[in-house]
């Protein structure tokens, strides 16, 4: 019987190569997709989770194993798609600077935590006015959007979008999700914003529980 | 107060790193979002790949690095020369616009106000070793748009010390200039006794805003100091490879002083970048780090290299109180960036990675700047100072506590302490008098005594006026 701790192991060890052919190798001698998800993957992933807590392993690590996650993820799909009790939509998620601030640092951190997590990135860079956001909304349907600002002067436009998203009547249609090194947990709640996250690697976490709370 | 600069890169090693700027600049190129600046550019002979992105050849650089002044006086704001910004001169100042205060008694975190602004000033304008002054934080009880206006007035009233701020835009950074020929007799005298510098932000990597540009091309043309400052942050903004960031920054910095340059040759301009790492778990920009304290020689050692005014960084840390982390990151970056001799060390006094601005840690850094440049200024080695006589004549066994000698010389030779503890262990045992609390009641008594030199009230209420009508 296959032994899926190998693919936890290759994964903790971030190799992507490793973890795509054990995955296939896996497949091929008929395990379940499913399985090899909840017992091979999520297990890896889990420790990388806590070792990074733990500080044994760092944010470019992460980023490796998340790639390695996301591309074995890639290889099962077709079978995870045969089991209804797994949902693959592709989630969309929306991101940008706001208008006045030319950051994107914390923004791009995001987007890079985001993608090899497996979500759908639409960036739309920096110094971005309420009407491109709304646009681009309307555009993508996406499922979350993420602002952030870094100066003290950007920060309240913030506040604007928001509004704005709410009179053209698309505020339940998604999740908002606010950062940036001026942004606070208070205020995200003072703004009416779903979530705040202080940093990259919370903001994928407090992404899914977002998503999940639907 | 002058310093025998300790080199960290030989002379090979800065010519190394100005060909790998140089390399940058005419292969890489950088991003300029302004179009008087990419005219200026363009017709200097910079090639124009596309709108806005810039390649500059190395013979730009180097008209660049001929034409600038390599050395700068900065006046106080009464006319009196302060800051002398040539070779081995080294002052310290705040950070600006921290987001939040910390109460050094109440231990409470809250906004800023204006009257925080005030307060802040005062306290700089008595600490002995604090030289210049920034806008401790961003007071949020004046309108945010013009808060950078209300902050230049906050200090300019309560300090005479030689200020440095950043502004939001051009047009804000137009009124602060006629506010500051309010101080001075108009334009002619502000040229020529400057009381303070313009800072600008960079977006690394090799990116100029429109904002910064503008407001670059103003004060240039008003031939008024300018420090356009990079941060990079490595591993983020700036390769994981020290070396890299310090070509980038490096680069950044020469293609800010070209575009300078060109606007107005012989414009004085302050060369400086902060160079740290990103924290690869919580994604902050560390104030802290080691490596900032390598870059800071780094930078210094490349402004002597061209011949510039210099700035770096000094008197911060990442802790979120004054703790042994804070003491630990005040000594060692103080220590080093002086020795490193850039000639403006900012940030003195930053709390949590400059989010926290807070008056203990800011008298704190004071007396450690305080015990530095005791260091710095090494021993009198002067052959009275050998005091061979004296030696003799107390004789083997004798004692020297009565002698005129000590009393003459002790409080020269020997760094008098205000605030560190060094009593026995005895009377400490009566009366611990925590650290905390030393620097507490010095809070407070400055900010109940302390009168800084007052300025004309008639100008204190243009001022005010230029403010109304602008918010009006």
């Amino acid at each position: 019987m296959f032994d899926l701790t190998k693919i936890s192991k290759a994964l903790e060890l971030m190799n992507i190569e490793s973890v795509k052919s054990l995955v296939l190798e896996a497949l091929n001698e008929g395990i379940n997709p499913l399985a090899i998800l909840n017992e091979g993957l999520i297990p890896g992933m889990d420790i990388v989770g806590k070792k990074f807590k733990a500080l044994d392993l760092y944010m470019p690590e992460v980023i490796m194993a998340a790639k390695a996650m996301n591309s074995a993820i890639e290889i099962l799909k077709p079978g995870l798609q045969k089991d209804t009790a797994w949902k693959l939509e592709k989630i969309k998620i929306l991101l940008g600077t706001v208008k006045g601030d030319i950051h994107d640092i914390g923004k791009n951190l995001v987007k890079v935590m985001l993608v090899c997590n497996g979500y759908e990135v639409v960036d739309l860079g920096v110094d971005v006015s309420s009407e491109k956001f709304i646009e681009a909304i309307k555009k993508e349907k996406p499922h979350l959007l993420g602002m952030s600002a870094l100066l003290s002067t950007t920060a309240p436009y913030m506040k604007e979008v928001i509004k704005d998203i709410k009179n053209k009547g698309l505020r339940e249609s998604l999740k908002i999700i606010v950062g940036g090194a001026i942004i606070t947990e208070d205020y995200a709640h003072e703004i009416e914003a779903d979530g705040y996250s202080p940093d990259a690697i919370m903001a994928v976490e407090k992404v899914r529980n977002l998503l999940q709370s639907d | 107060m002058i310093v025998k600069r300790a080199s960290l890169l030989s002379n090979e090693e800065r010519y190394r790193i100005h060909m790998a700027s140089l390399t940058i600049l005419e292969r890489t190129g950088i991003d300029v979002h302004e179009e008087e600046s990419v005219e200026l550019l363009k017709k200097g002979g910079a090639y124009a790949d596309s709108g806005k992105h810039i390649r500059i050849p190395s013979y730009m650089v180097k008209n660049a690095l001929q034409s600038v002044p390599e050395r700068l006086i900065i006046y106080s704001r009464s006319g009196a020369p302060y800051l002398f910004l040539d070779l081995n001169q080294v002052y310290f100042g705040t950070g600006a616009d921290c987001p939040v205060f910390r109460d050094s008694i109440t231990k409470e975190f809250r906004d800023f106000g204006i009257q925080d602004i005030i307060d802040a000033s005062i306290i700089c304008d008595f600490l002995p070793n604090i030289d210049f002054v920034q806008p401790y934080g961003v007071p949020k009880d004046v309108p945010t748009e013009t808060s950078d206006i209300h902050q230049f007035k906050a200090m300019v009233v309560n300090t005479k010390k030689p200020l440095m701020f950043v502004g939001h835009n051009c047009e804000n950074l137009k009124i602060i200039l006629e506010m500051a020929k309010l101080i001075k007799n108009g334009e002619q005298e502000l040229r020529q006794q400057p009381f303070f510098v313009l800072l600008l932000a960079v977006t690394s990597p090799l990116t100029f805003s429109k904002n910064m540009l503008e407001q670059m091309l103003t004060i240039a043309e008003k031939r008024l100091p300018v420090c356009p400052a990079s941060m990079i942050l490595s591993g983020g903004t700036g390769p994981a490879t020290i070396a890299g960031m310090i070509a980038q920054g490096n680069a950044e910095n020469l293609a800010a002083l070209v575009i300078h340059q060109l606007k107005a040759p012989g414009a004085p301009f302050i060369y400086g970048q902060i160079l740290t790492t990103m924290d690869m778990s919580s994604n902050i920009a560390v104030y802290g780090a080691p490596e900032l304290y390598l870059t800071n020689n780094a930078v210094a050692d490349m402004a002597n290299f061209y011949r510039l005014p210099s700035f770096s960084t000094g008197g911060c840390t990442d802790s979120k109180e004054m703790d042994v982390q804070a003491g630990l990151e005040a000594g060692l970056s103080l220590y080093t960036s002086a020795i490193a001799g850039a000639n403006l060390i900012h940030d003195v006094g930053y709390l949590a990675s400059g989010r926290v601005n807070s008056y203990d840690y800011l008298i704190f850094c004071d007396e450690v700047i305080g015990m530095v440049k005791r260091i710095i200024r090494r021993i009198d080695l002067s052959d009275d100072k050998f005091s061979l006589d004296l030696i003799h004549k107390v004789k083997p066994g004798g004692g020297f506590i009565e002698e005129e000698h000590t009393l003459r010389h002790f409080r020269e030779e020997h760094w008098l302490p205000k605030i560190s503890n060094r009593q026995s262990l005895s009377q400490w045992k009566i009366d611990p008098s925590p650290i905390q609390e030393r620097i507490n009641r010095k809070i407070y008594e400055i900010l109940k005594s302390h009168q800084p030199e007052l300025l004309d009230p008639k100008v204190v209420d243009r001022m005010n006026e230029i403010i109304s009508t602008k918010e009006a």
